[in-house]
């Protein structure tokens, strides 16, 4: 079975040249594994990296008010 | 310690065992055996990434540490978000795309087999002692508290984990994983409930007598190479840390290659990137609160009560003198802490000044009794790690302490497994299936692997009883570890840029090996999270420099 290069963009020649790499057929000793069925949905890469960085924000927020009214 | 308890942590060692044996079932090739024939969902695979990082000293240490130093520690992790969504855009993708089983593997493919057995090797080196001190480090305080000899201690904690993770893999340790973080999780939360209930003045009371003494100043901004936690070195060396750690290192990128897909793998990763910070302030804001608790409830003098009973013994009237001096300063110290709690508007600063002047008298006492018992033991008596240990044991209802000490017990145990399972993965794959025995049946290596398994759990048990005896053996593990990961990390970088050559990747690693060692030697104040900026930029600079006019790697 054929394997698929990763479907993210290639911003830079450089980096799809490497994906070329990893995507390469692999050695012969390599055990294929074939993809698996379609699984309940996953939340894209950017909604995640969304919610990260909110809660990320929050979370710096909070810990600045609690130095912030705590320490004199 | 209650019967309760121990029907607790002895009925949760036992389910993890017997579950781990379950999983077993099934696996019968090295991809399923390794990993779970990538097959895993991403929050499984998350869960995991985060018991694999959260381990028994975090339990242990990193409570005592917010109890005696408050929350600047979590400034460490700032980096870790970062570097989880740089690691989703370019490693995860090249290394989960690639089907590996090791991330030195693909080195191989990029580059040439030298490059690809020199990090496996350091990999190999730093992780197999790291695993050591893993054991060790709750090993020590277990046998301190509970008068257990070291090797018991070390038996107990890592007999049953190498027992799942030999027989059961990647599946039994990745699913032992979301239990463990579970538990842990339940634990700190029932704790913090606890105390808040138990404290005589409320949350925000509390709050105030831990700010008057500065254990709630998360953020420093002072730039200075010298301090290890500051915002500037959680930010720039704990990104290239976290991205050392999590991109290159065989025990995290493991993790993620037993998931379904590119897409769910860096979901995974992007987990830890949600809950590491709040999840860390948890975890020293348990200690902080620990302190405060310890305002109203005199606290032991030493913490460590094999030190304690020792120091007794030896010294008992000059003990006997600064154990009264103790209670005296820490009965004024309570009174100034209720006159805090009491107090508001200029009333309140002048308490919180008074009670700061206590603190001070307080803590001079334990620096004399420390003192004391350093050289009546001839050991390093910093007691940090005992702090929380001596209160879940004294102070905790029945039930919960038990609960406590699985959750340490089960810490220690997730990263210990990750840690045998990857050091089994990459001596097998790296190793010997590339330089020993290139052609055999799946049954050969699964047995094989079983047996590297069992081989570094002996390994890592070993080093767990020598590292005890050593008292800064941690810190060394640490530096150690920052020794290596920059450039590991330099090696991958340089993999993802195109005229980037094998020569250059091989020698590149050397000389960003070689630029840490003179940062380390020729400037020790230089905090070891720099290591890590110093070793990645060296290796990418020597790296694509020797790259000019170098061949290409004959497979790429």
């Amino acid at each position: 079975m054929l394997r698929t290069a990763p479907t993210i963009a290639c911003a830079r020649a450089s980096i799809c040249q490497s994906y070329a790499v990893a995507a390469a057929p692999p050695s012969p000793r390599t055990p294929m594994t074939s993809d698996p069925p379609d699984k309940p949905p996953v939340p894209t890469f950017r909604t995640t990296l969304l919610r990260v960085m909110i809660v990320q924000v929050v979370t710096l927020v909070l810990l600045w008010l609690l130095q912030a009214h705590y320490t004199g | 310690m209650h019967p309760i308890n121990w029907l607790i942590v002895v009925g949760y060692i036992t389910y993890v065992v017997v579950d781990g044996v379950r999983r077993s079932k099934g696996t019968h090739e090295i991809e399923g055996y390794f990993l779970a024939n990538r097959s895993l969902p991403w929050w499984a695979v998350g869960l995991s990434v985060m018991a694999t990082q959260l381990s028994a000293v975090t339990m242990i240490g990193t409570t005592g540490q917010g109890a005696t130093d408050g929350m600047r520690f979590v400034q460490f992790y700032f980096g870790l978000p970062i570097a989880m969504v740089i690691l989703g855009v370019t490693l995860v993708p090249f290394l989960h795309g690639s089907k590996v089983f090791t991330a030195y593997e693909y080195l191989e493919r990029r580059f040439d087999a030298k490059t690809r057995s020199l990090t496996a090797f350091l990999f190999l080196l730093s992780r197999g002692m790291s695993c050591g001190v893993i054991i060790s480090a709750p090993a020590v305080v277990f046998s301190a508290v509970f008068g257990w000899s070291l090797p018991l201690s070390v038996a107990i904690i890592g007999v049953p984990t190498v027992i799942y993770t030999m027989i059961g893999g990647v599946q039994a340790v990745t699913w032992a994983d979301v239990k463990q973080m579970v538990l842990i999780v339940t634990a700190l939360v029932a704790i913090v409930v606890v105390l808040l209930l138990k404290m005589p003045v409320g949350p925000d009371d509390a709050l105030r007598i831990a700010g008057a003494t500065g254990r709630l100043r998360v953020f420093d901004f002072s730039f200075t190479l010298k301090e290890t936690y500051t915002f500037w070195s959680g930010i720039l060396g704990g990104t290239f840390l976290m991205l050392s750690y999590f991109g290159t290192d065989q025990s995290q990128v493991q993790r993620y290659l037993t998931a379904r897909s590119v897409n769910e793998a860096r979901s995974s990763l992007l987990m830890s990137a949600y809950w590491k910070i709040p999840l860390q302030a948890l975890v020293l804001l348990v200690g902080v609160l620990v302190f405060v608790y310890y305002q109203f409830v005199t606290p032991p003098l030493l913490y460590n009560p094999a030190q304690e009973a020792r120091v007794e013994a030896a010294r008992p009237t000059e003990y006997a003198i600064l154990d009264d001096q103790y209670l005296f300063y820490q009965r004024q110290r309570r009174e100034a802490a209720q006159r805090v709690a009491d107090s508001e508007g200029p009333a309140a600063r002048a308490a919180m000044d008074e009670f700061r002047a206590r603190s001070i008298d307080v803590e001079g006492v334990r620096r004399d009794a420390l003192a004391m018992a350093e050289q009546v033991t001839g050991e390093p008596s910093e007691d940090v790690n005992y702090v929380i240990p001596r209160f879940v044991l004294s102070e905790l209802p029945v039930g919960l302490s038990g609960l406590f000490i699985a959750g340490v017990l089960a810490a220690a145990m997730s990263s210990i497994a990750a840690e045998l399972n990857s050091l089994s993965t990459a001596s097998v794959i790296d190793f010997y299936r590339r330089w020993v025995k290139p052609e055999a049946s799946d049954r050969h290596f699964l047995t094989v692997s079983k047996i590297a398994t069992g081989f570094w759990g002996l390994f890592a048990c070993f080093v767990a009883t020598y590292a005890a005896t050593l008292g800064s053996l941690i810190e060394v593990v640490n530096r150690f570890g920052s020794f290596f990961y920059g450039s590991i990390l330099g090696v991958f970088l340089l993999a993802m840029i195109g005229r980037a050559r094998p020569a250059g990747a091989f020698f590149g690693l050397i000389a960003g090996m070689g630029a840490v060692a003179a940062v380390t030697f020729g400037a020790p104040e230089v905090s070891f999270l720099w290591h890590n900026v110093v070793g990645a930029v060296t290796v990418v600079v020597v790296g694509m420099i020797l790259s000019v006019g170098s061949k290409p790697a004959a497979s790429a």
